[in-house]
């Protein structure tokens, strides 16, 4: 088990590390966060009556664009010297690393989360600091992260790369957005008709498969 | 290059009795007129499309297995005329839910995972455009024809359990499927024959194009 | 070039022919729509007869390819005297 965990610990360190010293994609993906969420209120509007329909959709489509770079970011980290190579070289099972690199990326998008939600609450004037939206939220960044960190090694080493990795990986997560922004919906308008927990099975179903599908074909991706 | 004459010849006969049926055999619609005979093109397009897509699944699996180019070929044939047989069921779609609904797009789940497998279907072929080449570009393809055929399920179910919160203010009759009449049923099927034994006249037309590709491929490289 | 223009050519008549039958076509009675159908159809076999154009033209491709690859081994040969 250790040498599960050791690893996979010591990948969330060197990418933590990395991102505390230079604190170069926290700060950049919290302002773009906050600008996105500007553009939506002018360009929808919200009155206080509209302001639950709209605050789920704002939220989630500024989570989803944070994911992206968060994402983007993981990957492009082991492009400077060949740090993938350096990565592959070391002796461990091919899903150590999917976990340890789908961590870190998981990590620095709850820490970019975790400073919009107050925000969020107050733009909207909503109550968003509520345990129910917590857990939608970290549930779908797993989904996120389990998804992106198979896309990004895909994507990482070419032109094309920032465009590509949203093409891919926006059909895919359709599922956990909508899950997601119907169960925030549900709870910020306090719905008892919004099956709240049908949507987090969901998200849980979609999480499950795809860090399991992500583990199985990270060796594969990865040119073994 | 040789043509499967038998194939063709079967493709024929079923094209022509399907229009046959449809034109001179099945009762019109009582309730939406003649325009509702483009559902004999739309379902069994669509579900060409998916099994095209089943396809792309069972050959991604088999390459990662194998490593073997022809069930790369096979996966990018089958995505390719895939793609064919969605996008024209989705443009059916549309022309058919006009003069019932009176709108070009419904949102139903059906036709939401429709265009969502579309959109996988065309982010795979971009990897495969603009990702590397070679055998690393046809494990990501693999990778994701896995991940996708997983995900569209799971589409399904969240663009379903969304129509329940949010019904159309207008649901005609025969609005997803309902209860046919057995002359309707058999013109179905025979449909979905039709554009089944024109998948098994493409599919294979594409797939020795690709090979001998690869084969051109690998001699040019011997020649330089 | 040719495969361009014919498939062009395909697009346009389908289009053209699809538009002619909305604006002249039957009222909108019970029996009516017909217009819609006849679109439905035309774009699924222009959908599938552009495909085979586009097939065709890489065959096409391929075979010149392969003459090209023909010609450079032979001539390889003639200098070298093997391939």
């Amino acid at each position: 088990m250790s040498s599960f965990i050791g690893p996979i610990c010591s990948i969330i360190w060197k990418d933590l590390l990395i991102e505390l010293r230079s604190k170069e994609t926290v700060v950049p993906t919290l302002v773009f966060v906050l600008l996105v969420v500007v553009i939506f209120n002018f360009a929808i509007d919200p009155t206080p009556t509209s302001s639950d329909l709209v605050a789920p959709g704002a939220l989630w489509i500024s989570f989803t664009f944070a994911g992206i770079i968060g994402i983007n970011r993981a990957a492009t980290l082991e492009n400077e010297q060949n740090g993938l190579y350096g990565l592959m070289l070391c002796p461990v099972k091919r899903d150590v690393l999917y976990f340890g690199k789908s961590i870190g990326s998981f990590l620095f998008l709850l820490i970019v989360e975790a400073t919009m939600l107050p925000i969020f609450s107050i733009m909207f004037n909503l109550p968003i600091i509520i345990p129910r939206i917590w857990l939608v939220v970290v549930l779908a960044t797993v989904g996120f992260t389990a998804i992106g960190t198979t896309f990004s090694v895909m994507t990482a080493n070419h032109n094309g790369r920032d465009t590509m990795l949203p093409i891919l990986f926006f059909p895919i997560i359709v599922p956990v957005i909508i899950a997601a922004v119907q169960a925030t919906g549900g709870v910020i308008t306090g719905d008892p008709h919004a099956d709240y927990y049908r949507w987090v099975g969901l998200i849980v179903a979609f999480d499950t498969i795809f860090l399991v599908l992500g583990g199985m074909t990270f060796g594969s991706l990865l040119g073994d | 290059m040789k043509m499967n004459y038998g194939i063709i010849a079967i493709a024929t006969a079923l094209v022509l009795l399907l229009h046959y049926l449809v034109f001179m055999w099945v009762p019109t619609d009582s309730v939406l007129g003649t325009s509702q005979r483009i559902f004999y093109y739309h379902v069994p397009l669509a579900w060409v499309g998916f099994l095209a897509f089943g396809t792309v699944f069972i050959a991604s699996v088999a390459f990662l297995f194998t490593k073997q180019s022809r069930w790369d070929n096979l996966g990018y044939s089958a995505a390719e005329t895939g793609i064919l047989f969605i996008s024209a069921a989705l443009l059916t779609g549309m022309i058919w839910s006009k003069p019932v609904w009176g709108v070009w797009w419904t949102w139903a789940p059906q036709q939401t995972t429709t265009l969502i497998l579309w959109l996988i279907y065309i982010s795979y072929l971009m990897l495969r455009a603009y990702g590397p080449p070679g055998n690393q570009g046809a494990k990501y393809a693999a990778v994701l024809g896995i991940i996708g055929f997983f995900d569209v399920p799971i589409v399904y179910m969240a663009g379903k359990w969304w129509r329940d919160i949010h019904p159309q203010a207008v649901v005609g009759p025969l609005a997803e499927d309902g209860s046919l009449e057995s002359s309707m049923l058999i013109t179905l099927l025979v449909g979905v024959l039709a554009f089944t034994a024109l998948f098994g006249v493409l599919l294979p037309y594409r797939y020795k194009l690709r090979h001998q590709q690869g084969l051109v491929g690998q001699l040019r490289i011997y020649h330089d | 070039m040719t495969r361009i223009k014919a498939l062009s050519l395909l697009a346009a008549i389908s289009v053209t022919t699809i538009c002619v039958s909305f604006t002249s076509g039957q009222p909108g009675t019970a029996d009516g729509f017909l217009n819609y159908l006849f679109a439905a159809y035309t774009i699924t076999w222009t959908v599938f007869f552009g495909y085979l154009v586009l097939l065709s033209r890489k065959q096409r491709d391929l075979t010149s390819e392969i003459e090209t690859l023909k010609k450079s081994f032979a001539e390889r040969e003639d200098k070298t005297g093997k391939p």
